[in-house]
């Protein structure tokens, strides 16, 4: 291959990846020679404008056919377009939040990191969005979770950000090499990386039974390795330590981003390989039809698990820890039950997701610090300090339990929706799903409980930086509107992305 | 079955690498712990020069049994160097454990151990290093240039975490 | 022409993986966890290798996927020991079943 060849891609479609990569590295570079004495805080808003610019960038590729460079090692097809979206909002709403960050002992001369690490952990993510070759997805999943793993423990001063970064750093560990143990399995029996080429030998060689078996080996280990990353049960257990013991900005990247990012690469690698190839000898039901059963009971145990224990938590952290398994549990179910409506219920729950976790995490970055404690009884009162603080804390409770009017309503009843008209209908998830959601109600109710009827113990005012209120003011509006009228989103994901058709050519 | 020189080296590399494997879990010491693997390590890399893989048999003794092995052993004797990892993790949670490995063991060995397959003539010995130049810098480049955002993060991140504060004698915190 | 069989190095990647895993989940010092998983990423590679010359349709690709590995490895020892440094700083301790302070 020569230059011209390589000169030959449209890397033009590389644009959003080249913005975030230019900033990160200009931070670098500005953190570095910039003198002790000047405040890193600026260096956030450079961040997040480079974070819109690249969501300008990527708008302005919407309309474009599916491209791919280098034999597939990135592809923007239409569903690396639209994840890659709620990608960047997630993330710009991060770095809005790490803006305000202010941690007891402070952050000192590592805000500065704090900020690009961000940014080099969204590069990998966006990486996993768009690329149809098995190693670069696995570099772009290594370079998400290493940069989590730093930032986890970037309060070293606190000795439980540092636990929670070990237990992160062996978690991670332990599960990547799981993850990539399958992988082996899949390159050598197919003897090429590129997912899409891997696909077609796996159809060629299903008749063989020893290669299906192995296959379906592949499928099991990728399947639990990935799981650790989404932090579904029975893999969560590091899920919650990590998340109470991390800066709260993190907590909300690893709860959003990180998250959306590990349902990516798992819709990526499962429905690519798995959606075509014959399930058994008969060669009548897909691979994925005949084992989607497994997925089907880490959905069913993670929101009975992430729901139940949540139930008796006190620490705010921790019981958001537990209710993000639940909802990751809800997704799975969207993803066992394979219809035609999944890629739009996953996506549209993802988003409501965002915006309403993010939202809540706002505020609870808010009261933590102002506080200096987690506990649930820091929120007593809130609506006597700050009402529309308080207001907008009810909306996203409302909106993670599932009631009617927002956003998270509408995810739940797509994703139930899906599961009820796939044939055979599966009748046994969504009745979980609605057990799961009713002792959900619970936790979610006696926070409101706390903030609306019990006397605070303080009756401060409460000052709301602007990068917090802007963070509130953005989740709050999407969570009504998406809420009232979904269609404006589900209309935008049909008139953009069409029905992700162009995903597996 | 004749014995070829290949077949020995294999079975006497494999043999080394398992023994390490197994000195690691069952040595008391952790710095014989580390000492033991790098026998591992090093047998991986002659494993590696039998499947013609010279390039990776290279960077596998540099990577592994050069750097990590002595990062890892930094990390003891900068902790505690005379630490022996004292066994008390429950029996019962070791036996299900136990149980439990040798479930997906046996489910992975009942795929592999038969998987016969026509060995072809591959080239791949020949100017290995140059093949893998080849393939890193016109297929594989975004997650080659990847890879070094990734370490450049790790880099930073290592840096920033384990670097000592000394201005002000650390306050205790609860 | 090439006496070891495929699944010779496949059965010795799994017990080597196996070993690391074993390892990686009952070891209390957090370097032996952390060096336990360097001992599964080498099982993969193992078989990456292994794969490459001689499975069914070989290819280059299987080292070039080791590499990325072993670079990736490198990346993430160096993380995980810098962090057991900053949690040594404070708390004095690497063993794992010490870090128990994140409950409840």
């Amino acid at each position: 291959m020569n230059l011209d060849t390589l000169l030959s891609y449209e890397w033009g479609h590389m644009a959003p990846e080249f913005i975030i990569l230019a900033v990160a590295a200009l931070l670098s570079l500005l953190d570095l020679f910039l003198p002790k004495s000047y405040n890193r805080r600026s260096l956030a808003w450079i961040a997040l404008v480079g974070i819109l610019v690249a969501v300008v960038s990527l708008i302005g590729l919407l309309d474009s056919k599916s491209v791919s460079i280098l034999h597939d090692t990135f592809r923007l097809d239409s569903f690396g377009k639209a994840f890659k979206l709620i990608l960047l909002i997630g993330a710009a709403c991060v770095i809005l939040l790490a803006e305000s960050y202010e941690p007891k002992e402070g952050l000192k001369e590592y805000r500065g990191e704090f900020y690009y690490l961000f940014l080099t952990g969204l590069l990998g993510a966006m990486v996993m969005t768009s690329s149809g070759d098995l190693i670069t997805l696995f570099v772009g999943l290594e370079l998400l979770s290493i940069s989590s793993y730093i930032l986890a423990g970037m309060r070293k001063k606190n000795p439980g950000s540092n636990e929670a970064a070990m237990k992160y750093v062996i978690n991670g560990g332990i599960s990547t090499a799981i993850t990539l143990f399958g992988m082996s399995y899949l390159y050598g029996l197919s003897g090429t990386t590129n997912l899409k080429e891997m696909s077609g030998a796996m159809s060629a060689q299903a008749a063989n039974g020893q290669f299906l078996y192995l296959y379906g080996l592949a499928f099991f280990m990728v399947l639990i390795g990935l799981s650790f990353k989404l932090a579904s049960a029975p893999f969560h257990m590091w899920a919650p330590d990590v998340y109470q013991g991390s800066p709260t900005p993190v907590t909300a990247f690893l709860s959003v981003v990180s998250k959306t990012a590990g349902f990516v690469i798992l819709l990526r690698i499962i429905l690519t390989l798995f959606l075509t190839m014959p399930g058994d000898d008969t060669q009548k039901l897909s691979f994925l039809e005949t084992h989607s059963i497994y997925i089907s009971c880490l959905a069913g145990i993670s929101i009975i698990a992430g729901n139940v224990i949540a139930l008796r938590q006190r620490n705010i952290k921790r019981m958001f820890a537990y209710s993000s398994i639940a909802h990751a549990g809800y997704i799975l179910v969207a993803i066992s039950a394979l219809g035609y409506f999944t890629f739009d219920a996953v996506w549209f729950y993802l988003l409501a997701y965002l915006l309403m976790n993010l939202g809540a995490f706002a505020v609870i970055q808010l009261i933590t610090d102002s506080s200096h404690s987690e506990d649930i009884a820091d929120f007593a009162g809130l609506y006597r300090r700050s009402p529309l603080l308080a207001a907008g804390f009810a909306v996203f409770i409302l909106s993670l339990a599932g009631i009617p009017g927002t956003a998270g309503f509408i995810g739940k009843l797509n994703i139930f929706m899906n599961a009820l008209m796939t044939d055979p209908g599966h009748f046994v998830l969504a009745s979980i799903m609605i057990a799961g959601t009713v002792i959900s109600y619970f936790y979610y109710f006696g926070i409101m409980t706390q903030m609306f009827f019990r006397p605070a113990a303080s009756t401060e005012k409460i000052k709301v930086p602007a990068g917090i209120g802007a963070v509130v003011v953005l989740a709050l509006a999407g969570t009504i509107l998406f809420g009232v009228a979904p269609n404006t989103a589900l209309d935008f994901l049909h008139n953009n992305f069409g029905s992700f058709n162009d995903f597996l050519k | 079955m004749s014995l070829s020189g290949e077949m020995i080296a294999f079975i006497l590399l494999s043999l080394v690498a398992i023994i390490g494997g197994i000195l690691l879990i069952n040595l008391t010491r952790v710095v014989h712990m580390v000492i033991a693997l790098v026998f591992t390590f090093i047998s991986v890399a002659g494993l590696y020069v039998l499947l013609s893989a010279e390039f990776l048999a290279a960077v596998q003794i540099l990577i592994y049994s050069g750097a990590i092995t002595i990062i890892m052993l930094f990390g003891i004797m900068l902790t505690r160097h005379n630490d022996t990892s004292e066994k008390t993790a429950g029996v019962w949670r070791k036996l299900l454990l136990i149980a439990g490995i040798a479930g997906f063991g046996l489910a992975s060995y009942a795929g592999i151990y038969n998987l016969d397959i026509p060995v072809q003539e591959t080239k791949l010995h020949e100017d290995n290093t140059r093949q893998i130049g080849m393939a890193l810098y016109s297929d594989h480049m975004i997650p080659f240039e990847l890879t070094s955002v990734l370490l450049l993060a790790a880099l930073i991140g290592a840096i920033i975490l384990a670097k000592k504060d000394d201005e002000k004698k650390e306050g205790e915190e609860s | 022409m090439n006496s070891v069989p495929l699944s010779a190095y496949l059965v010795l990647a799994l017990i080597l993986f196996c070993i690391g895993l074993y390892g990686a989940l009952t070891k209390r010092n957090a370097v032996i966890v952390l060096i336990s998983i360097e001992l599964m990423l080498n099982a993969v590679n193992i078989n990456l290798v292994a794969f490459s010359k001689l499975g069914p349709a070989p290819s280059i690709s299987g080292q070039i996927f080791s590499l990325f590995t072993i670079t990736v490895a490198a990346a993430e020892a160096a993380v995980g020991l810098a962090i057991l440094m900053s949690l040594y700083n404070r708390r004095k301790t690497v063993n794992v079943d010490e870090m128990d302070q994140l409950k409840h």
